[in-house]
């Protein structure tokens, strides 16, 4: 799949990334923004995009932004919370600017707004824990 | 060393019948049972699930959870169209690839347009995901 | 420990730029091979890489293997060798940024996940210069991580007296008294959220060669007696060998985050790999360990002063 204007290809490692992937990323202010376009492999029987595929591409996105922020230490998520706001729909791109709302000594708190076209159709909160940190 | 097959119990249905569901799975309903009304799902981990550090992807468990929610609130609400308002899931522990992944979810309440639920992700008897789910009931 | 997990293998790549250790004998790698040890290190799980300016090639072959892969890479300093010690503040600041930009060129990378100091020494040396511009470098976020590679408790304990060490790499291994006696594993207790490394779990290889020449001559030490020790003391915890005792050793230590061991060819890494399999030894086993075994000269604890063979 090309990758959509502006963007580049996500490399990924974990099979299930590949799985349900490609990712393409686009860096803006010094900060990876990603985005997946929705194919006929993400929707529900009705053709809505579905939540496990948006929760999969939060988990994606919120961790490569916990590793950009700490030089890719290793870490796992504690918890992700999910609000769904709108759906979506085959051919449509979503994309994520995530930010960190805080970082602890062994916690990161990652944030993320999900939109088709500016329209926020999901937002995620996540939890992050540093392994190396005690 | 079992095959996958004989692995799941000989009451598994699978309801994964076409889309992401179908895409990730095969998914499988068990019989009910368990206390208060436990409705029990299962997968089992493949190559295709798991992380590069060798667990079942977080992403996987999460989607896992929504299929069985999704399917809790039909079977338990006998809602016909109904659709995701948000889930919480916290992860305790690491699935492993060739484990039968179960969900039990149990309805705490149910209203006429809203259902709330509550769930966990085992292998065996170990905790993997703990979450809770509202979802919205359209018809 | 990481989280709850023992120490994790860190692939240490100095082998790949320069010829090093008392028991390496292959031999630094050509370019190809030394890609092709990175990328199946790296696909075999290995999440971190430590290397440094001061060695030679091997930032740039590590900038080229994990190009585009998610890998955290721990680097040193240069060692400054070229700085008078009257050297004006701007020159150690140039010189400090000099070997930043070479490592982030080589490392192909726009930050550092981790700079530590090669000399402990810098922590204080040109009044404070150098690590004054590594602190203004994590505010402007250059650096993402800060720490010292140290060589002896006192250095240790210097370090972790600073606030903004987030990391410390230290030899060790089931010979080596000297942590424990010196209070720096009860230091870092209260200081958990330092990242510890460990390297040198082989002592430069002597302990896993079977073979008493590679040994230094320190007095009061018999090469011999000490590796019947750790033979007999690896049979009786049901270990295959003196090397799987000594990772399991260091992995039983729940002070210490990662294992940096040296490599220079994939034979190598595959018996790493292997050895992090198994289990690391149980607190009370480690703790019999420190009784059994001799309590050697500090001298053969400390690379530094054996004498040139």
């Amino acid at each position: 799949m090309k990758a959509p204007a502006g963007f580049s290809e996500t490399s990924l490692v974990d099979p299930f990334e590949i799985f349900v992937g490609p990712v393409f990323e686009r860096r803006e202010n010094g900060q990876r923004r990603f985005a997946f376009v929705v194919d006929d492999r993400h929707v529900n029987m009705r053709g809505v995009l579905h939540g496990g595929m948006l929760m999969t591409f939060a988990d994606l996105a919120l961790g490569a932004a916990v590793w950009d922020a700490t030089g890719n230490a290793p870490c796992v998520t504690l918890n992700m919370q999910t609000q769904f706001l709108k759906s979506a729909r085959a051919g449509n791109l979503v994309e994520v600017a995530p930010q960190m709302v805080r970082r602890t000594r062994s916690l990161v708190f990652m944030r993320g707004d999900f939109a088709v076209a500016g329209d926020i159709i999901m937002t995620a909160n996540s939890i992050w824990k540093l392994l190396n940190a005690g | 060393m079992t095959t996958a097959s004989s692995a799941l119990p000989p009451d598994a249905e699978e309801i994964s019948r076409g889309g992401f569901n179908r895409f990730v799975g095969p998914i499988y309903k068990l019989g009910d049972s368990g206390p208060g009304g436990t409705y029990r799902y299962a997968f089992i981990a493949a190559e295709r699930h798991m992380n590069a550090a060798g667990s079942v992807h977080g992403g996987m468990l999460m989607t896992f959870m929504d299929v069985a929610m999704s399917r809790t609130t039909r079977l338990a609400a006998g809602a016909r169209s109904l659709s995701t308002v948000s889930m919480s899931c916290d992860f305790v522990g690491p699935g492993r690839l060739g484990d039968l992944v179960e969900a039990r979810v149990r309805v705490v309440r149910a209203s006429r347009s809203f259902v709330f639920m509550s769930g966990e992700i085992l292998a065996g008897d170990r905790p993997l995901m703990n979450a809770t789910g509202l979802w919205k009931i359209v018809l | 420990m990481r989280g709850e997990q023992p120490a994790a293998l860190v692939l240490g790549a100095v082998q790949l730029g320069l010829d090093y250790g008392a028991a390496n004998r292959t031999g630094k790698p050509g370019r190809a091979a030394a890609l092709r040890l990175v990328r199946r290190a790296a696909s075999a799980g290995i999440l971190e890489f430590d290397t440094a300016r001061a060695y030679g090639d091997s930032e740039q072959r590590l900038g080229e293997a994990l190009e585009g892969k998610r890998a955290r890479t721990i680097t040193k300093l240069s060692p400054l060798a070229d700085l008078p010690a009257d050297a004006p503040r701007e020159a150690v600041r140039a010189a400090v940024d000099d070997s930043i930009a070479e490592s982030l060129a080589a490392l192909r990378r726009d930050r550092l996940d981790c700079l530590l100091l090669h000399r402990a020494e810098h922590m204080t040396a040109f009044n404070g210069a150098v690590w004054d511009r590594l602190i203004e470098h994590i505010e402007d976020g250059l650096i993402l991580s800060l720490g010292v590679s140290v060589q002896s408790p006192a250095e240790a304990l210097e370090a972790l007296a600073r606030p903004d060490i987030q990391h410390l790499q230290l030899p060790c291994n089931l010979l080596d008294w000297r942590w424990r006696d010196a209070g720096v594993v009860d230091r870092l207790r209260a200081r958990s959220h330092v990242t510890v490394h460990a390297r040198s779990v082989f002592l430069q290889g002597i302990l896993a060669a079977d073979d008493p020449s590679v040994w230094p001559t320190v007095e009061g030490v018999n090469p011999q007696e000490i590796m019947a020790q750790i033979g007999a003391l690896a049979k009786a915890f049901g270990r295959e060998s003196a090397a799987d005792l000594c990772v399991a050793y260091v992995r039983g230590q729940h002070w210490i985050d990662g294992v940096v061991i040296g490599m220079e060819n994939e034979d190598q890494l595959d018996a790493n790999l292997r050895l992090f399999l198994k289990p690391p030894l149980a607190a009370e086993d480690c703790a019999k360990i420190e009784a059994l075994v001799p309590r050697v000269p500090a001298a053969l604890l400390n690379p530094a002063v054996w004498p040139r063979a």
